[in-house]
């Protein structure tokens, strides 16, 4: 049985037309969020959410969590719905959002872990033990006596990240973890991650502008635009029924260079800033590879995926019907 | 000119952007009024008296009535200095090119403006709740009493801009404002009228210039004072008020020199 | 129980702890307070030369219960005043109750809990004290069930108080940029502190029956007075405990139109 079920889910919020130069006016702007929107995820996956701003991931996610209710449709969370809240669904889950802190902003780190303790009534010998490999994972050694408020976004983080494992939850979602962190934090935030995901076998669900994030983290994305599912499979499979294309990278620093690239058989090509660029059908590498060693310098040359990030901005511009 | 006027203008449609907000915030404070209302009712008839010193039942209502129209004027919830050179925001003002002085007053100028709107269906309100206790001047003394409420509104601002500037050389004034707030409301009768305190008291109070924030417009709609006593009243207001100012202005200008543009 | 209680225990040490750093801010804060409890005396001094009674309380009763009403505000505000205060201000503004909803915790325990103030167990103290010398110098006749029944419904006004004020916060969840909701307790509660005998019947029903307000101060205050009479501690439960589904209705209702606002 899947670890999460969610089917035909909507949300619609409702905005009031009132103003005091209409105040007859009692109508209602009705914004749809999330729009019928089904999804299984079994237990240990990992599974990236992807859309542009507004798209409804992160309505869809607090409504997994059971911090706000559906307009409609039904979902199953660990065999409990969420929303309900029960006890023993919210011991099992947690939430890290990265735009939010959940500890408290006067207490120092350790305090909020004590709090949380006791929330959780988690047991002292597990509390420890958690703790401690949580401590030696995420190097936070030296800023657990610091208070919240006194820390770096990136110790911030660290903290509330810490705080989401202490009780062993089962099932984790993410909302934008690394948002505003630097390389080295970001880095040590997936390295952690995964970890936990590999050892404990938990099921996160993600979201993230940083393809980053779901490019190292994720096997498995959903894509979700105008609050709706419009793509929900592999990501290697997504670049490979939407751009099974590669792209070849030359380095044209002289004239001679240019003219060669511009008599080349191929037909989809330009040059941007000194570099010769090429896109082709994955069936036609072969050839065009031949021709482009024959004629360049090896070190010159650079053959790649296309980027995830461009086949995302390509997948939000076109009609959804295509990827289903 | 123009700049003041346009940040005027912003200022109010910011601050009406939370009308209902203002409105709840005006509209509770109405208990205050129904409280005194109530005591003052009870002291009159379980004491069995007529007047007290010189003011009957009527008169003291419609003190408490004035008193609720002037502290709606409090500027203290309008000035946003404090507060912002905490958070740092302050900053945004500095790098404009305009006074820095004179744009936190626009601001509470506007503040207190819409704060006056709201605060007219609740005069509405009041008036027909003690419509059988409220006693209306003429319409000459209506004409000082507005003189003597503009005035007592220019006092109230300058002593809060006051206060307000304390905190680029001293830090958060929050606690501060407050208490001084409420000191200077009682030295100024805005919580019981002065003449029902103590002779010697009375005496006191009415030396500092506090009593121009509420017991002299109060006195001058319930035609209490004689034309000559308006006169110089006011003559003492805009001396205290360019004191006050002044005042502002120099702590103001030295606290500049201190202020480190750092946020909470 | 126990697990709110050692919730409750690491917030009130931390706070202390913060208290005691903005030492000059609190000073001020206390000052205040001082200030208050002076102008509140010389009011009534003022108002006593003129009357014999208030309401038909004296002097010393009419001090009593404004000092004990001022007690109540103040172990309120020790205690949850700003953890409720934040649903108008802060949680549902901006989204900040997601992470309240989201633990195996009662959720209004939770956020009234979050955030004591230590410090205002200073004046708190001081109304208790001066709140007995009031008493001893009304020259009433106290004894042990009066202070025993005076007690419990003190307890019981402490309740109801903080019952009624988180009631008056929950619009938050309908009116979310509301902030001055935060506003309407301390104006409320202007009414507790005067003897209900002033007002006329149509506030005193309002105020003890739709929103019991004069309730929390006024029926303790009167236990100690007079023989305590049961259909004052009848009435007292029976309100506490139907505000309290009350409360527990609308938060729910509450709990459930809340829009989370985004990150």
């Amino acid at each position: 049985m899947s670890i999460i079920t969610a089917s035909n889910i909507g949300k619609k919020f409702y905005k009031s037309k009132y103003s005091i130069l209409k105040p007859l006016n009692f109508g209602k702007e009705e914004i749809v969020a999330v729009k019928d929107l089904s999804i299984k995820i079994e237990e240990g996956e990992f599974v990236g959410f992807l859309g542009p701003n507004g798209a409804g991931k992160t309505t869809f996610l607090k409504i997994l969590a059971g911090i706000i209710h559906p307009t409609s449709g039904s979902a199953k969370v660990m065999g409990q719905v969420p929303w309900e809240r029960e006890y023993e669904y919210l011991s099992k889950m947690a939430i890290v959002m990265g735009q939010k802190n959940q500890l408290w902003w006067d207490l120092p780190a350790i305090d909020s872990f004590l709090m949380l303790k006791e929330i959780y009534s988690i047991p002292e010998k597990r509390y420890k033990e958690n703790l401690d490999q949580i401590v030696e994972v995420l190097s936070m050694q030296k800023i657990l006596t610091k208070r919240l408020r006194n820390m770096s976004l990136g110790e911030r983080m660290k903290c509330e990240l810490a705080a989401s494992f202490l009780h062993d939850p089962k099932v984790i979602f993410l909302d934008e973890p690394t948002i505003g962190l630097d390389v080295v934090s970001s880095q040590a935030i997936r390295a952690f991650l995964k970890k936990i995901n590999r050892d404990k076998k938990c099921t996160f669900i993600l979201t993230s502008h940083y393809l980053g994030d779901i490019e190292e983290l994720c096997e498995r994305v959903v894509i979700i635009n105008f609050g709706e599912k419009i793509y929900d499979g592999p990501l290697s499979k997504l670049k490979g029924k939407y751009a099974p294309e590669k792209i070849v990278k030359i380095r044209l620093d002289e004239l001679e260079q240019r003219k060669k690239f511009a008599a080349l058989s191929v037909v989809n090509k330009r040059i941007q800033e000194k570099r010769g660029i090429i896109r082709v059908d994955k069936g036609q590498i072969g050839k065009l590879a031949r021709e482009i060693f024959d004629t360049f310098l090896p070190e010159d040359i650079t053959i790649t995926d296309p980027d995830t990030e461009e086949i995302i901005s390509k997948i939000f511009n076109e009609q959804k019907n295509d990827l289903r | 000119m123009g700049k003041y006027w346009a940040s005027f203008k912003t200022a109010f449609r910011g601050e009406s952007a939370y009308k209902l907000d203002m409105l709840i915030a005006v509209g509770v404070n109405i208990a205050f009024f129904f409280v005194f209302f109530y005591v003052w009712q009870a002291v009159y008839s379980n004491g069995g008296v007529t007047q007290i010193n010189a003011y009957t039942l009527s008169n003291t209502i419609t003190y408490y009535f004035i008193t609720s129209i002037i502290f709606r004027l409090d500027p203290s919830a309008a000035i946003y200095l404090n507060w912002e050179v905490w958070d740092g925001s302050f900053t945004n003002e500095l790098v404009r090119p305009y006074s820095a002085k004179l744009i936190y007053m626009v601001y509470a100028l506007a503040t207190m403006l819409l704060q006056v709107i709201m605060n007219l269906p609740f005069i509405v309100i009041m008036l027909i709740f003690a419509r059988s206790y409220i006693i209306f001047p003429s319409l000459e003394m209506f004409g000082f009493f507005l003189v003597s409420l503009l005035l007592s509104a220019l006092l109230y601002l300058a002593i809060n801009m006051l206060l307000h500037s304390l905190s680029l050389r001293f830090g958060d004034q929050d606690a501060n404002i407050l208490l001084f707030n409420y000191i200077i409301a009682f030295l100024a009768g805005g919580i019981i009228p002065l003449n029902f305190l103590p002779t010697g008291a009375y005496n006191f109070l009415n030396l500092l210039p506090f009593k121009a924030l509420f017991f002299v417009p109060c006195n001058v709609f319930l035609q209490k004072m004689a034309t000559a006593q308006i006169y110089e009243s006011w003559l003492q207001s805009v001396f205290w008020i360019a004191i006050f100012f002044g005042l502002y202005y120099f702590v103001f200008q030295n606290g500049l020199k201190r202020y480190a543009g750092t946020g909470r | 129980m126990k697990k709110y209680w050692r919730i409750f225990k690491v917030l009130f040490r931390n706070a202390i702890i913060r208290d005691l750093k903005i030492r000059g801010m609190i000073a001020s804060w206390l000052l205040f307070e001082l200030v208050g409890i002076i102008v509140t005396i010389v009011f009534f001094r003022a108002i006593f030369v003129n009357t014999p009674s208030l309401g038909g309380w004296s002097f010393y009763q009419v001090l009593f219960l404004y000092v004990f009403a001022e007690f109540i505000v103040q172990i309120y505000s020790a205690t949850f005043k700003v953890g409720i205060r934040n649903i108008a201000t802060n949680h549902i503004k901006k989204g900040d109750l997601d992470f309240y909803l989201i633990k195996p915790v009662d959720t209004m325990s939770l956020v009234a809990l979050s955030n004591p103030r230590p410090y205002k167990l200073i004046p708190a103290t001081f109304y208790f004290v001066l709140s007995v010398y009031c008493l001893i110098q009304s020259g009433l006749s106290v004894n042990l069930a009066n202070v025993f029944w005076f007690i419990f419904l003190a307890l019981d006004g402490i309740v109801l108080y903080t019952i009624l004020i988180y009631l008056t916060v929950i619009p938050a969840f309908w009116l979310v940029r509301v902030w001055s909701l935060k506003d309407i307790a301390s104006r409320i509660n202007q009414f507790m502190r005067y003897p209900a005998g002033i007002f006329p019947r149509s506030l005193k029903i309002a105020f003890f029956i739709a929103f019991p307000i004069l309730a929390t101060s006024y029926i303790p205050a009167v236990t100690l007075f007079e023989p305590p009479k049961l259909i004052y501690i009848i009435y007292m439960v029976l309100v506490t405990f139907v505000f309290y589904v009350l409360l527990l209705v609308v938060w729910k209702l509450g709990e459930k139109h809340y829009a989370s606002a985004s990150s």
